[in-house]
């Protein structure tokens, strides 16, 4: 299910379309599961039915060789009832997860989207869409089943009651559309305190969960007391949501239960009066009301079906929101330049919140060093580089190309922006830094790691490291890569001065002549090895030169030197 | 990624999940009960409808006085009307008695996984504890909820109406009960085959949504060296494999629904062919026939509901399992010894490893008098973070012995001891909720006052005054994102707040840039002024301001003493210290 970068984006612009796009590829299995589970129900409703016609038949008439053909025809139903009720389990499961799957890849695809969002989204958003909200997508299958069977087997139910006796059908009928009218009003409060209660049951949920995520700061204060009371306010919270949730539960499943009893002596009552006068008898009686009796099942199957559809459209309207967020930037649609693109890297009087007319020059083959005081200003001038946002104003020049005019994928191969504390991830050594890593192991002097990680097999997220170990091999997976123009963000702030300068130094002799290196950093250990240093200071470029030139300089002295 | 390890947390067998189960259950046994006698009365009034049909049939086939039928209709309507207002009080009972125990379980699971050793979370990481404490706790929370009731309302209609059966005539219940081997043999798959099948459906979405976890967390990195295709495979893979897992255990299970259907068929007949027998020979009336009939179908909705909690309560005994797994690890308890005179520090022969790993430290001795601010430094991988660590009382050394104040510190609880020596780690996380609550964490009866007295301390006042909500703006995820600089000082507010003997900071000047970084420096000297503290410091601006400095390599102290003097002799400290100068 990989799509190539540059396909067009799948139009999504509601639930609905997510709904779509969920069962593209599972809608045959999705309409059997919901034949299958109304045969089911269907053969359900006749059982009464034939029992009622056994009693008549053959039981009122003390006959036990009579109720012989009634049982085999109930065997012959109970046949196909199994079949289909039981059949419908897998290929229910098949299309549900199907689904979800592609929901989930559909969620994780948007957010790897090198077009990026343009509103950021919190990871812990995009982790409970691609994992509750798209099995709850993937719960549509049932919500349709049952649904869809619901009406089947009330039609069918109906009909018989019908073919049984005018009389009983209307009785029964009216006291079905009574139900059907009511409970949606006994429902409304009922609604309105689980969404109450869910809410209070997330909050409480994502608490735990914040706790344990911080449980390391807790634990390095001795806070965990104040923690759980914490948690336990919002635990207690939720606890009473939900009680008060249940009493509008227990009045609802109190007066359905009433109802569906009224149905059935109703139903009784006048099928009694009816076998007096002569025009019912006794087994059309039991048949009519163990049909009256099934009734209150599809009914009920249908609310389910209807709450159903909501938990799913609520979910595919979430998961649609992410895949509709808008690009941060647009991926030029044109093709990649034949020849080669030069290893150079312009920016032209940027422009921005925090830049003011930054001007940069990276020549092939150079080394430079930029020095950004400001945090902010930092973290614009690389998302701009990045192309994770468009430059506002000015301009960012590759290889005498605008960046914004080459294709995304052609742009990050030919200019990588590593993000400082990049994320590792659990894979063997050879995914992290290829086949061949000596050469940049030894530039980011991550040899020791790369035995420690090769030791065990694979990395636990890089958790098993400590952070100038995560940092070391971090730095070695982006040299690895070898691009063109590497753009480093304070690759080395978690090293020791002896380590970092060992590693400024295998870092020039790795890539100095041969590739294009900008080094975003306030280190001197890496300003020292830089061909150039830029100082910028309130969003512009104020003083160009080597690191020994600039130390003369006060402001740069006392950004880099204090 | 063969190894990639999900359960790193033990898991508790079934008999120990059940007794953790039963231990919050205890307290609620008088609400318990009246609930459950509550229940007994709704089905017991549904035990009048079928023979009062029975006696409507009767009457009908009679062709008796329509006069007749008001008795039985009676009956009728007293006993829905008896079993809906039952079952509406029922319902309530259990709600609240479910909820008060579902409660305390999660309090108690969240309050023991906060303090388990580091050590297990260390090896497992987070991912597998976050997700005990929310998909399992919700799991065995849903199985609770439409479980218990369920169980209880089907266990109780089905003994019940086959004592009804058999006040119709005993050969009715024993018709009945042809049907059982049937629902037995079903119940077996459920019991016995299906378990080891959930297991792995949830170890595979374990698996899954660690992957979930490394790829969403990590979209930036992703992005920036392109690999995107690489995720998405596995994120693919891993969810085929769950889906695969998932398909397998339904393909198995469906079919033991079969086993139910063909008990159902089996009893319904022979209810049927035994009605035929004794209404042939006047044994029963046509109405009692039907009665029995009719008891039999009511059976089929319990039943099923029976089996179906069966498979309900597998899967949630195999969340209940992980829940139990927590609150089985023992936390170390520790006897609790006399406050400390004074803040002194001492370490003397620490040797320490991670599990099976190698040796990092290799018998370290330092000592810190009150007051003293001594600076670790070295080079990366020497130990540094695990030393702190090791103070903090994160980890408890292999060998060698930490006192504090002369009180050997394995003698402390941990949350005392960490309350005595607290440490800073480079980690920041901001704790969900307003700026005021993550604070409280520290000190829970912290005034506003206190609060912003610490904030001032950590630099950070400033900025807060500025927000548009002060102490009450809401910050961490779902909240308002704080830059690293305002993070660490929060870090440093909480520590303000903790009051301390003993600090140990991790220096945290990697987020922070150049000018952040010394913008903290700042902040974390005020925050540290006449406290004992250990620095691990990365710049050696923080090293030369501290009192005694450690240079430690290869889990050894090579070298100690005042930072200028070191500086100017010829040890690792001078090197580190010229390397530092030259580059400027």
């Amino acid at each position: 299910m990989l799509h190539a970068a540059y396909s067009a984006p799948v139009p999504v612009d509601s639930a609905g379309t997510v709904v779509r796009l969920a069962f593209r590829r599972c809608r045959t299995s999705a309409l059997l599961t919901a034949l299958m589970v109304s045969v089911h129900q269907v053969c359900e409703a006749t059982t009464p039915v034939i029992v009622g016609l056994a009693l008549d038949d053959a039981v009122a008439e003390g006959s036990v060789a009579g109720a012989w053909k009634w049982i085999a025809l109930l065997g012959g139903v109970y046949a196909v009832l199994s079949l289909c009720g039981n059949g419908a389990g897998p290929v229910g499961y098949r299309a549900a997860t199907r689904a979800e799957h592609d929901v989930r890849q559909a969620v994780v695809e948007r957010v790897l989207d090198p077009r990026g969002m343009a509103q950021e989204r919190p990871t812990g958003e995009a982790l409970s869409l691609a994992s509750s909200d798209a099995s709850e997508v993937g719960n549509g299958v049932h919500a349709l089943a049952s649904g869809v069977s619901g009406l089947a087997a009330l039609a069918v139910a109906t009909v018989a009651l019908f073919l049984t006796s005018v009389t009983l059908g209307v009785v029964a009928l009216v006291s079905v559309l009574l139900v059907v009218f009511v409970a949606p009003l006994l429902a409304r409060p009922l609604q309105q305190r689980s969404a109450v209660q869910q809410e209070a049951a997330a909050d409480a949920a994502g608490v735990a969960v914040d706790m344990v995520e911080g449980v390391r700061v807790l634990s390095g204060l001795g806070a965990q007391r104040n923690a759980v009371g914490r948690y336990r306010e919002m635990s207690q919270l939720s606890r009473r949501a939900r009680v008060r949730a249940g009493a509008a539960e227990s009045v609802f499943e109190g007066v359905t239960s009433v109802i569906g009893g009224f149905l059935l002596i109703a139903v009784a009552a006048a099928g009694a009066l009816l076998v007096i006068d002569g025009d019912l008898t006794p087994g059309q009686l039991v048949a009519g009301v163990g049909l009256a009796q099934f009734l209150v099942g599809p009914v009920s199957r249908i609310a389910y079906a209807g709450a159903q559809v909501a938990t799913v459209r609520a979910s595919a309207r979430r998961i649609a929101t992410l895949l509709d967020t808008p690009y941060a930037v647009d991926d030029p649609a044109v093709l990649a330049p034949v020849e080669p693109i030069p290893a150079t890297l312009e920016v032209r009087n940027l422009d921005g919140t925090h830049l003011r007319g930054l001007d940069l020059e990276v020549r092939e083959g150079e080394l430079i060093a930029v020095v950004v005081d400001d945090l902010a200003a930092r973290s614009e001038l690389l998302d701009v580089l990045a192309r994770r946002r468009p430059a506002p104003s000015g301009a960012v020049v590759v290889g005498r190309l605008p960046a914004d005019a080459i294709p995304l994928e052609t742009l990050h191969r030919h200019v990588a922006v590593v993000p400082h504390n990049g994320s590792l991830f659990t894979e063997p050594l050879a995914d992290v830094v290829g086949d061949e890593p000596s050469a940049v192991l030894a530039a980011a002097q991550a040899e020791d790691v790369a035995e420690q990680v090769r030791a065990h097999g694979s990395l636990h997220h890089g958790r098993n490291l400590s952070g100038g170990q995560r940092q070391r091999l971090s730095l070695a997976r982006a040299l690895a890569t070898d691009p063109p123009v590497l753009v480093l963000d304070e690759p080395t702030s978690a090293l020791d001065t002896v380590t970092e300068a060992s590693v400024a130094t295998g870092l020039r002799e790795l890539r100095a002549g041969r590739r294009t290196t900008v080094l975003v950093t306030s280190s001197a250990s890496m300003l020292a090895v830089a061909d150039r240093v830029v100082l910028v200071q309130d969003g512009r470029a104020v003083a160009v030169g080597t690191h020994t030139e600039l130390a003369a300089d006060e402001r740069y002295a006392a950004v880099v030197l204090a | 990624m063969s190894d990639v390890r999900t359960d790193t947390l033990p898991v508790a067998t079934p008999k120990e999940a059940r007794g953790e189960l039963w231990k919050v259950l205890r307290p609620e046994r008088p609400a318990a009960l009246l609930a459950l006698t509550v229940l007994v009365v709704t089905v017991v009034a549904g035990l009048f409808i079928p023979p009062a049909l029975g006696r409507i049939v009767d009457i009908a086939d009679r062709g008796a006085d329509r006069g007749d039928l008001v008795a039985p209709l009676l009956v009728l309507v007293a006993a829905t009307l008896a079993q809906g207002l039952a079952g509406s009080v029922g319902w309530f009972l259990i709600v609240r008695v479910g909820e008060k125990a579902l409660a305390s379980l999660r309090e108690l699971v969240l309050g023991h996984a906060l303090s388990l050793p580091q050590a297990q979370l260390e090896r497992g990481g987070t991912g597998d504890l976050v997700s005990r404490v929310s998909n399992d706790v919700d799991t065995v929370s849903d199985a609770l909820r439409q479980g218990v009731p369920e169980l209880l309302w089907s266990g109780l209609t089905v003994v019940l109406t086959l004592v009804g059966l058999a006040a119709l005539d005993w050969r009715f219940a024993l018709a009945g009960l042809v049907s059982l081997p049937f629902y037995l043999w079903a119940a077996r798959g459920y019991t016995v085959v299906a378990p080891p099948l959930y297991a792995d459906e949830r170890r595979a979405e374990g698996a899954r949504s660690q992957q979930l976890v490394e790829t969403l967390g990590g979209a930036r990195t992703i992005q920036a060296l392109m690999l995107r295709p690489r995720h998405l495979r596995r994120v693919d893979a891993a969810s085929e494999a769950a889906r695969a897992t998932s398909i397998r255990t339904a393909d198995t299970t469906a079919w033991f629904f079969s086993r139910i259907h063909l008990g159902e068929f089996i009893g319904t007949a022979t209810v049927l062919i035994a009605g035929a027998w004794l209404v042939g020979h006047d044994y029963v009336t046509l109405g009692q026939a039907t009665a029995a009939a009719l008891y039999f179908i009511r059976l089929y909705d319990p039943v099923g509901a029976l089996v179906n909690l069966l498979d309900e309560v597998q899967s949630a005994t195999a969340s209940l399992r992980r829940l139990a797994g927590i609150l089985h690890v023992p936390l170390d308890r520790r006897p609790g010894v006399p406050q400390p005179a004074e803040p002194a520090l001492a370490l003397s022969g620490i040797r320490f490893r991670y599990d099976d790993g190698p040796e990092i430290l290799h018998g370290v001795d330092l000592a810190i008098r009150p007051g003293e601010h001594v600076a670790l430094v070295g080079a990366s991988g020497a130990g540094k973070t695990t030393l702190a660590a090791l103070v903090a009382g994160i980890h408890d050394p292999r060998a060698g012995a930490i006192s504090l104040g002369g009180s050997d510190v394995r003698d402390m609880p941990r949350e005392e001891l960490s309350g005595r020596v607290s440490l800073v780690t480079q980690e920041v996380h901001v704790f969900s909720g307003t700026l005021a609550q993550d604070l409280r964490l520290a000190r829970h009866d912290a005034t506003d006052q206190d609060l912003h007295a610490a904030l001032d301390a950590a630099g950070a006042r400033a900025w807060v005054d500025l927000l548009p909500e002060g102490l009450d703006t809401r910050v961490g995820a779902g909240g308002r994102a704080l830059t690293p600089v305002q993070a660490q000082q929060v870090a440093l507010a909480r520590l303000v707040l903790r009051d301390p003997d003993v600090a140990v900071l991790d220096e945290a000047t990697a987020e922070a840039g150049s000018a952040g970084a010394r913008e903290l420096e700042t902040c974390m000297a005020r925050v540290l002024e006449g406290r004992t503290a250990l620095l691990v410091a990365h710049r050696l601006t923080t090293a030369a301001a501290a009192d005694r400095v450690i240079v430690l390599d290869h889990g050894r102290v090579v070298e100690e003493g005042p930072p200028a003097e070191l500086a100017a002799g010829a040890g690792p400290y001078a090197e580190l210290w010229r390397a530092w100068r030259s580059a400027r």
